[in-house]
């Protein structure tokens, strides 16, 4: 009945909802390459193989915490604790590395402190069913002041030999090394979510939560797996933009979370659950994103151009999302 | 000669808290056979699904399944057990494909990893074992509703289930799909599945089922009987018992000049050129089941929902936009069946939700709220109303019971003193006791003069306090019953569609 009566209503709509399909199927692709030549129109030196490189390697560590956010976005959730996150972890391998970790290693650490926030925000939220915003919230906070206490007001430097190995180092000569963790994170969220059943189960429960529960699906270890995730790909996201920056701010990366939550919706991962991908939608929306933060400061815009214009961008995204949702039969 | 006995249940109760909603079922069901399950809006058929699905604990009695004792505590046991159940709202995943949620919950035999090829090719041979042609492979939200239940019923089968509930399945299928359906319920019946139906159709339930059985009140009524041996009107009298107890308080009122006219109110298929009017101090029942309009009416005719047509008539005059404030602004009010979402604000103190639509009147100077006012106005309705509260200014009304949360919701537009009101189920889940006093209280406004809409699901109600009943059967009016001739029969045919105004005149005949 539900079926019908929205049928019998949608007919002025139907056209938009055809529009938004196309859209974020192909449309996006049509964005992204409309803005390249936009920009290379404004400064020929964007269209190249440097500035290209560039931007990739500007994309890294958004794109790997927007790989770990899909996951918890995906179940109807949010984690704005990420932003606070990537600075602890920036802070430690600062400072264990420093005191002599290797690469390796850092990796590791940086996994593990990112994923046991994770394993926090996916108790509060999963087992005693506290709102996804409030509990990331409130880490938000409890994180970064944890991180602070640890090093105290004051800028830390990531410029020790592993700082540089991580900037420095090209795989196969032409490849950067965190371009090449991107794309390895990518690769492995993607294959996570469209071949294995744990990947279904989570469209499943941000699609029909109760409806997954009376079949028998762990809705809570699902949702708790996916804030460990998207914790440990935080956590990741950290280390890789600690080296990049080289100089680690109590600021340190605040208000990252809203960028990257707005990229990953701007690619088409919606804010209602259920619906998204990391390749293509979270990737591109993150390369989108990027791109226009890049072109315009090669244009020699107004720095406060790009607040602007990503307001803009945000507000569009977060817009189509809920025009895309509206009156969906579930 | 006697078929093997799959589900047997004895003596089951349920009690939720004090009230029980199933009283002493008893029933068997057969390998092979549909059993109809059939009883009025709230006779505990769904109660039933739950505890037998695993939802709800039993809290006594005695179930057996194929030769077992069966006492499922989750969802899973039921599944594994082999019962599947096909709900009203289908719990399918609209984003995932037809084959990913065929399969979505078995993780396929531990293997994580899930091969595309692999489960489109097992979900094709079920889904060709029921003679369709859906791709495996194309979104269900793409789907119609028929084809999302075919999924559904498809899900049951790759589980290999031995028995197999259905919950009204027919309310939202075009005839064509609802024949496939009945098809394949036959098709499953010769090869050894039993069913279990519950619908308000009566007419499929005769012509599916191979036995039928009648809930009221929770309670089974009379045996589980082979339907060749019982006749509709059996049926339809076991459902509505015969009782009438004295608790509806009819009295004489003075019915004035039209109030509220309404002519040809349509909505896509839910509401199909509804017209009727009704008078000062008239209290008008709506009857009918479950998905037959009622409720969309009344919010189409104060306009928390968008018609898109029809006009209507308040005190004379057009009324060109309609919008809820608007008609609150004229005097009429709008108690919404969903009283916790819509009618109260659960964290607030009663008298808070008392005053909530007359703020205006309750204004001192710059719009600051005259507390002693406040007070004494919200005391008067307590009292009035008997709201069972300790502290008028600071219980929250989520602490209250569902009969005084109710009182509550009447007493805020009770103030208002309204013209014209639209109850929707005013009544559901609240106790005997505070029935009675709602009733009064429709009483005491009507004898002030206002022109009420009661939509209710009970047929006693409506027949004991209503001076008209107005019934629907899919969205249209199939008929219009004055005082005297109000049975339940009748009510019920009108509501099933078997009767339409058309036939009234047979009927009476016949009568």
């Amino acid at each position: 009945m539900e079926k019908r009566r929205e049928s019998v209503r949608g007919l002025k709509t139907e056209k938009l909802d055809w529009f938004l399909e196309k859209f974020y199927k192909y449309g996006l692709y049509v964005v992204f390459i409309c803005l390249v030549l936009f920009f290379t129109s404004r400064n020929s030196n964007f269209f190249s193989f440097d500035n290209g490189r560039n931007l990739l390697q500007q994309t890294a560590s958004s794109g790997i915490a927007a790989a770990g956010i899909v996951f918890v976005m995906l179940t109807g959730g949010i984690d704005i604790s990420i932003s606070s996150v990537m600075f602890i972890t920036a802070v430690i391998s600062a400072v264990l590395t420093d005191a002599g970790l290797g690469f390796g290693g850092a990796l590791l650490v940086s996994l593990a402190c990112g994923a046991a926030v994770g394993c926090i925000n996916g108790f509060l939220v999963a087992k005693l069913h506290i709102m996804p915003l409030i509990v990331t919230l409130a880490m938000q906070y409890v994180v970064r002041g944890v991180a602070i206490g640890i090093v105290g007001i004051q800028t830390l430097f990531f410029n020790n030999e592993v700082g540089k190995f991580i900037v420095k180092t090209q795989v196969a000569g032409v490849l950067p090394l965190i371009v090449f963790l991107l794309l390895v994170i990518m690769a492995l969220g993607q294959f996570l979510l469209s071949k294995t059943w744990f990947g279904k189960q989570v469209y499943a429960v941000g699609n029909n939560k109760l409806g997954a529960e009376q079949m028998g699906i762990k809705t809570t270890r699902i949702v708790f797996l996916s804030y460990v995730i998207c914790g440990a790909l935080a956590g990741l996201a950290g280390l890789v933009s600690g080296a990049q920056v080289g100089g680690i701010s109590p600021t340190f990366a605040t208000g990252q979370e809203f960028i990257i939550i707005s990229s990953v919706v701007l690619g088409g991962v919606s804010l209602f659950g259920g619906k998204g991908t990391i390749f293509p939608n979270a990737f591109l929306g993150v390369l989108i994103m990027m791109c226009i933060e890049n072109g315009l400061v090669m244009a020699r815009t107004n720095m406060y151009a790009y607040t602007i214009v990503r307001g803009c961008v945000i507000f569009v995204a977060v817009l189509l999302d809920s025009i895309k949702n509206r009156g969906e039969t579930r | 000669m006697d078929k093997e006995i799959v589900l047997k249940v004895e003596d089951l109760c349920k009690n939720f808290g004090p009230v029980k909603v199933l009283e002493e079922v008893n029933f068997t069901l057969k390998k092979g056979e549909v059993l109809g399950l059939v009883g009025e809006n709230g006779a505990g058929k769904s109660t039933l699904m739950n505890v037998l699905g695993g939802i709800h604990p039993k809290s006594s009695g005695y179930v057996e399944l194929f030769g077992r004792q069966y006492e499922p505590q989750k969802p899973e046991d039921a599944t594994n057990a082999g019962i599947a159940f096909i709900h009203q709202e289908l719990n399918l995943f609209t984003n995932l494909t037809v084959a990913e949620n065929i399969f979505i919950d078995k993780g396929r035999a531990n293997k994580p990893f899930l091969s595309r090829k692999e489960i489109n090719e097992e979900a094709s041979r079920i889904l060709g074992k029921l003679g369709l042609s859906v791709d495996p492979n194309s979104k269900v939200e793409k789907l119609t509703m028929g084809m999302r239940q075919m999924v559904e019923i498809a899900k049951a089968v790759a589980k290999d289930a031995k028995i197999i509930f259905f919950d009204e399945p027919t309310t939202s299928l075009s005839p064509a799909e609802k024949g496939t359906l009945f098809e394949l319920i036959q098709e499953f019946s010769k090869k050894g599945i039993s069913m279990i139906y519950i619908s308000h159709a009566l007419e499929d339930v005769v012509m599916l089922c191979d036995e039928i059985l009648v809930l009221r009140d929770g309670k089974t009524i009379g045996e589980q009987a082979k339907i060749d041996t019982v006749t509709l009107d059996e049926i339809v009298s076991r459902m509505v018992g015969r009782r009438m107890e004295q608790m509806y308080p009819y009295v004489e009122k003075n019915v004035g000049e039209t109030i509220l006219s309404v002519e040809h109110i349509c909505q896509g298929r839910t509401l199909q050129d509804v017209s009727f009017q009704i008078k000062k101090g008239e209290i008008v029942g709506l009857f009918g089941l479950m998905g037959a309009g009622r409720s969309e009416l009344a919010h189409g005719i104060f306009g928390t929902e968008i018609i898109d047509s029809g006009d209507i008539q308040y005190k004379g005059n057009p009324v060109k936009t309609i919008n809820p404030q608007k008609w609150v602004q004229e005097g009429a009010a709008f108690i919404t069946e969903n009283r916790r979402d819509e009618g109260l604000l659960l964290k607030k103190s009663v008298s808070d939700n008392l005053v909530l639509c007359s703020l205006s009147q309750l204004g001192k100077h710059f719009g600051v709220l005259d507390s002693k006012k406040q007070i004494e106005v919200s005391k008067k309705f307590v009292e009035e109303l008997r709201i069972k509260t300790d502290d008028v200014m600071n219980q929250k009304v989520c602490n209250l019971s569902g009969g005084n949360q109710q009182k509550v919701v009447i007493g805020k537009w009770l103030m208002i003193e309204p013209e014209f009101i639209i109850l929707d189920e005013p009544t559901r889940g609240v106790d005997v006791g505070a029935k009675e006093e709602i009733y009064h209280q429709i009483n005491h406004m009507a004898l002030q003069g206002t022109g009420v809409l009661f939509i209710s699901s009970e047929m006693e109600e409506l027949i004991g306090v209503c001076d008209r009943i107005l019934i629907m059967h899919k969205g249209q009016l199939t008929g219009e019953l004055k005082r005297n001739e109000f049975t339940q029969d009748t009510l019920l045919k009108y509501a099933i569609g078997e009767l339409s105004d058309g036939e009234k005149e047979g009927e009476r005949e016949r009568a």
